[in-house]
């Protein structure tokens, strides 16, 4: 017997839409994802990066960057550590084949369920987060490829811009907070209007 | 009253009208107005009353510098006192009254404090209300603040909403002048990130009273709207300048309309970060102490000349304009155009080169003369010095002393201000941040001379932020050079010269100030109260610091005038918390079952930031009734509890035994892979930090498990000691915390309900024994087990990766339905651990060492463990220290109080210990408690009294162990 993945972090009675209703309203979506925390053992970043080189062919980034190929992308979070996403689908393999392939290289440890990742594009993303952000995150100051580890509506998150037409942002944030995250969220975006489409189930 | 109303003019709309009312008169205004400018449009004349003499005043000034026209703006819930007319942009329905009047304005009976003005000087509060002491609180206090109170603040809670910006740019322009104008298109045309604050709701500043420059302020304005890196932010004061070019602002998003829209917010919070400032805030004309000088029908000439030619309203009829400058001579100029009556200009400047200019279109010049009084009516006009004054009609008195560069945010900003004899006022210093002035704001006055220093600020600001191009744009022609001024402080002679017209300070009280020894600047201001008002002495902080410096002796530059603080301007408290109040206040993290608990009538509780189920109320239950049933659910069958909220720190390497070994006092390396441990950790004194189970899952691989006060706190303390003190240890540890959703199993049919829901793990007791650790699925989600226990009963915790964790909570509760399972929330939790005697919060309480919760014997015999050393302490190694035990009232019926003292005797004053944790017990059907007790190992089984002085409770309790339930522990084991 298997059980459906419920993959949202949110009750369904969560609301789909608010605030004003503008042209430009901010489009809120949970993205479920595989996320799995490598982290060197010592001294063996090298071949840490190597590692994951191979077998994901991935080039794992520097400080305050992410790095994407095909449907991964590594995302620093602090010396020696990175966090690899992957499609939702790869919840059940990802973690296990990392421990296989990094074994006494990293430790690895599977964070799928314990971050909510949560994008919000449109043209006034910007201005809402400046509500809830300190950061600078002007496409001057914070091009497609950085991140940074920083407080959202008093959460911690890491925050990166996406590739794209529209001015995207991706939340990460611990998975217990990500009901406040989006209540901050969809308060800072009411004069602009929102949308929001949780990440639902789906079949194990 | 007669309409002031000018014929045309002005930047008003007057195709539409606005009604308002003022002190309950319904009055009208159009679209461009202030409440001020509304106010003088309909003839009102008197538009308050004084701080302490409640003299009459009249509108003084045309902008945030006002210190009479406050009034209480709006009703209801939305009353906002102390609200400047003259910044209050006119809007359909507004409500205003006047302040600080009684019963009305036009008498008010705290007027005859003027009679007595001689007994209400400076330090009068502090000189009279001394005696007798206790009258303070009871007489003076009350009558002192009814008396002398502003505007009423609203009782309701504030039903609008605010919020805070934060921004970034390269070049932050304060001020909308022609200066800063300049300065943003300059930085703009050279690709920076500019951000333009103008306080008004309009941009422009001078420009806006200046019809000659009207084709360049519009060109301007449509080159800088052209500009997408230059955002303009209209009703925005920049209120403080602080380290690391951070400055912050207030937006006024909202406050010109009767209420904020739908989903819009009054005011708006911003900070804004920026690598180079320009300050272009303009100057602010100052006042002249004379007898009267507060009248209604004082105005300064500035403000004069826009209330003409902004507003299109005449201010007065037959004008006096009282000047040691070139600048009022617009002022006069303009009245005169306006063809209302006679307008005389005195200046004390004994030659003009102005003069001529003005007489010939009908003004009355008098050089070398001066205003020795007014009354509203008639303005005393004397020559300079001199005593016999002749009387000139008047309802209008227009004054200049000269114009003060707006200083304020370049002090605040570090820069120390200099002395500037030729306009007698201070100017910015040298820059100690990235921030330069601009036009009048360094002393620069004139369109001309405004506009060119301001492109040449922008285009340096720009060049400093990594931005180079020269600005391209034309510029208005430099005007005349102007003669200078005379600087004038005071015209000496009988009556009120004011100071501070808002807290009612003259000049009088200046000089008392000095002979009473507060003759530092700092002290006099704090003494007299000037400059303190709302104003911030705007109008007469240099004034009062010049009448100083003449009692002292000295220049007025040696005297200065009082630090520059934020905020400029006052803001609102709500404003500046902004988005961040009720359900907002704090973050809240719910775990994965929240959405379950709610729909299964949880009473949710915050603990830290987690909200976790209180209880389960059924319908009909009250009091203890729900946490009763489901702590016998658990003692007699099964329960169900949600305890994801524990830390829990992954940890792995080959050190990683080595690392918890120096954590705890005990140790995890000769822990067996597959087994649990319970654990404690202490800080670096000898008291003891946090405790909980860790489970090694392989070799190199344990799992710490931290209180859910302590999760943070814990993985901060591993932190630290792996980056500082043991850097060569090879371990990685994160959170999982989230990860993993924890549901506790706990009763004597634990083991028959998760048996049944469980797969692929031998739950026997045999093979799976107390403290053991192992994998299995239920409903196919893959789970860890652990055999812990903290109610004391059977127990299992099954972790479930936590987007899972409803699916396998409901397959559980399901398996245990036959048993008769509860979920139970935290207060049976509690309830069960006070009974079983396991420490928590209350014990935990950052005093208590290992041997005082009876843990003493854990301490592992060798290896060195944070906290072991000072653990050994005399102090904290006395075996007479408070020991935890267990309480028990002699008499069943009595109840027992946390916080009671443990005594020897009822009224004993010697208190041996204290409760430290109570609750009602469903075995022994009585309170019972924990305690932490001197020498409480030898105190078991004596009778001894725990009292609560609060409530003047004494009971007779039984010293007990600590586990009221199952002391052999075979509960767990079974």
């Amino acid at each position: 017997m298997s059980a459906p993945d419920r993959r949202s972090r949110f009750p369904a009675s969560q609301a789909r839409k608010g605030g004003r209703s503008g042209d430009a309203p901010l489009a809120i979506v949970e993205r479920p994802a595989t996320l799995v925390q490598v982290t060197a053992r010592k001294g063996r970043q090298a071949e840490l990066a190597a590692a994951i080189g191979k077998a994901l062919a991935l080039e794992l980034p520097e400080a305050g960057r992410v790095a994407t190929a095909a449907d991964k992308t590594a995302l620093w979070l602090q010396p020696g550590s990175w966090l690899i996403e992957a499609p939702a689908g790869q919840r059940r393999v990802l973690p296990a084949s990392l421990t296989q392939a990094l074994n006494g290289i990293a430790a690895v440890v599977d964070q799928s369920h314990g971050r909510c990742i949560i994008e919000i594009s449109g043209a006034e993303a910007r201005a809402v987060l400046a509500r809830l952000c300190r950061l600078d995150l002007h496409e001057r100051a914070f091009a497609v490829g950085h991140s940074a580890a920083t407080l959202v509506g008093h959460v911690s998150c890491l925050i990166h811009r996406a590739d794209g037409e529209t001015t995207c942002f991706r939340l990460l944030v611990g998975s217990t907070f990500a009901e406040w995250l989006l209540d901050e969220i969809t308060a800072a975006a009411a004069s602009y209007g929102w949308s929001f489409n949780s990440a639902g189930e789906a079949a194990a | 009253m007669t309409s002031r109303r000018l014929p045309a003019g002005g930047l008003i709309d007057r195709s539409k009208t606005i009604r308002f009312s003022f002190d309950g008169r319904e009055l009208s205004g159009h679209p461009g107005d202030t409440l001020a400018s509304a106010l003088l449009a309909n003839g009102v004349r008197l538009v308050g009353r004084s701080f302490k003499y409640h003299r009459p005043r009249g509108i003084m000034t045309a902008g945030p510098d006002e210190p009479n026209a406050l009034v209480e703006l709006r009703e209801g819930a939305r009353r906002e006192p102390n609200s400047k007319a003259t910044e209050i942009e006119l809007h359909d329905g507004l409500v205003s009254r006047s302040q600080n009047r009684w019963p009305s304005l036009a008498f008010d009976v705290m007027a005859l404090n003027a009679l007595a003005g001689k007994a209400l000087s400076a330090g009068f509060y502090y000189k009279t209300f001394m005696w007798p002491k206790r009258f303070w609180e009871t007489l003076y206090e009350p009558l002192i603040r009814r008396a002398a109170g502003l505007g009423r603040a609203a009782t309701e809670a504030d039903p609008d909403h605010y919020e805070a910006m934060h921004a970034h740019c390269d070049v932050l322009v304060v001020g909308s002048g022609a200066a800063g104008l300049a300065a943003t298109r300059a930085a703009g045309e050279a690709g920076a990130r500019v951000i333009l604050c103008e306080r008004d709701a309009l941009v422009g500043g001078g420009l806006l009273i200046c019809p000659q420059h009207q084709a360049w302020h519009a060109e301007m304005l449509a080159a800088l709207k052209a500009l997408p890196n230059v955002e303009i932010l209209p009703r925005t004061n920049v209120f403080g300048y602080y380290d690391h070019n951070l400055l912050g602002g207030l937006e006024q998003v909202a406050d010109h309309r009767r209420e904020p829209g739908e989903h819009e917010v009054r005011q708006r919070y911003r900070t804004f970060r920026a690598k180079q400032v320009v300050l272009a805030a303009g100057a602010s004309e100052r006042l002249i102490a004379l007898p009267g000088n507060d009248r209604p029908g004082v105005m300064m000439a500035g403000a004069a000349l826009t209330y003409l030619r902004r507003f299109g309203v005449a201010p007065g009829e037959n004008v006096v304009v009282f000047t040691n400058n070139d600048s009022a001579y617009e002022t006069a100029l303009a009245l005169a155009e306006a063809g209302l009556g006679q307008v005389t200009l005195a200046d004390v400047r004994p030659q003009s080169e102005l003069a001529g200019v003005v007489a010939a279109r009908g003004v009355q010049v008098r050089l070398g003369t001066e205003v020795a009084g007014f009354d509203g009516k008639v303005a005393l006009l004397r020559p300079r010095g001199g005593t016999l004054g002749d009387p000139v009609v008047a309802d209008l008195l227009c004054l200049s002393g000269g114009w003060n560069p707006n200083v304020q945010l370049a002090s605040q900003s570090g820069a120390k201000t200099r002395w500037d004899a030729t306009l007698a006022s201070h100017v910015p210093g040298e820059p100690v941040q990235g921030e330069r002035s601009a036009g009048a704001a360094r002393g620069l006055f004139g369109i001309g001379a405004a506009a060119h220093d301001g492109a040449e600020a922008g285009e340096a600001a720009a060049t400093a932020a990594g931005f180079q191009s020269k600005p391209g744009f034309a510029l208005p022609e430099l005007g005349r050079s102007e003669q200078a001024l005379a600087p004038l402080w005071e015209v000496k002679a009988p009556g009120k010269s004011f100071v501070d017209l808002q807290h009612d300070v003259t000049a009088e009280d200046i000089r008392l100030a000095h002979r009473e020894g507060y003759a530092h600047i700092e002290h006099a201001k704090r003494y007299t109260t000037h400059a303190m008002a709302t104003d911030q002495g705007k109008l007469g902080s240099l004034v009062g610091a010049a009448i100083l410096a003449e009692a002292r002796g000295e220049p007025v530059e040696a005297v200065g005038v009082p630090t520059h603080r934020p905020y400029t301007m006052p803001v609102a408290v709500g404003a500046l918390a902004g988005h961040t109040s009720g359900a907002h206040f704090q973050p809240v993290r719910r775990t994965a079952l929240h959405d379950w608990h709610l729909r299964n009538g949880a009473a949710m509780q915050p603990t830290g930031a987690w909200l976790r189920p209180f209880y389960y109320q059924k319908p009909g239950e009250t009091g203890w009734a729900p946490i009763f049933r489901e702590a016998r659910a658990v003692r007699s069958a099964v329960g169900i509890c949600d305890v994801s909220t524990l830390g829990k720190i992954d940890v792995q390497g080959p050190d990683a035994a080595t690392f918890l070994d120096r954590l705890y006092i005990n140790s995890f390396s000769t822990l067996a892979v597959g087994k649990c441990r319970y654990g404690v950790m202490l800080r670096e004194d000898g008291i003891v930090f946090d405790d909980g189970t860790t489970s090694r899952l392989g070799d190199e691989h344990f799992l710490v498990t931290t209180t859910t006060g302590n999760a943070a706190p814990v993985l901060e303390h591993m932190e630290f000691h792996a980056q500082t003190v043991w850097p060569e240890l090879d371990v990685q540890f994160c959170s999982v915390t989230d990860q993993w959703a924890q549901i506790a199993v706990a009763g004597p049919k634990a083991r028959e309900t998760l048996a049944a829901a469980v797969e692929g793990l031998d739950l026997s007791n045999e093979a799976f024994p107390f403290m053991g650790v192992g994998e299995g699925t239920i409903a196919g989600v893959p789970v860890r087990l652990f055999r812990i226990s903290f109610s004391g009963e059977l127990a299992y915790e099954v972790a479930v990766p936590s987007s899972q964790a409803e699916t396998v909570w409901e397959a559980i509760l399901a398996e245990g339905k036959p048993f008769g399972i509860e979920p139970y929330g935290l207060e049976a939790m509690s309830l069960m651990r006070v009974e079983k005697g396991h420490a928590a919060g209350p014990e935990l309480n950052g005093q208590t060492t290992a041997a005082d919760l009876g843990m003493g014997r854990m301490m592992k015999k060798a290896g060195d463990v944070i906290g072991r050393v000072l653990a050994s302490r005399p102090g904290l190694a006395d075996p007479g220290r408070p020991r935890l035990v267990g309480v028990r009232p002699v008499d069943p019926a009595q109840r027992l109080r946390g916080g009671a003292h443990i005594v020897g005797e009822p009224g004993s004053g010697t208190s041996l210990g204290w409760v430290s944790s109570v609750t009602q017990s469903i075995e022994h059907k009585c309170w019972i408690g924990l305690a932490l007790v001197e020498n409480g190992e030898s105190l078991k089984g004596q009778r001894l009294f725990a009292v609560s002085p609060l409530h003047q409770e004494s009971v007779a309790v039984t010293i007990t162990s600590p586990h009221h339930v199952d002391p052999e522990n075979a509960r767990v084991r079974a």
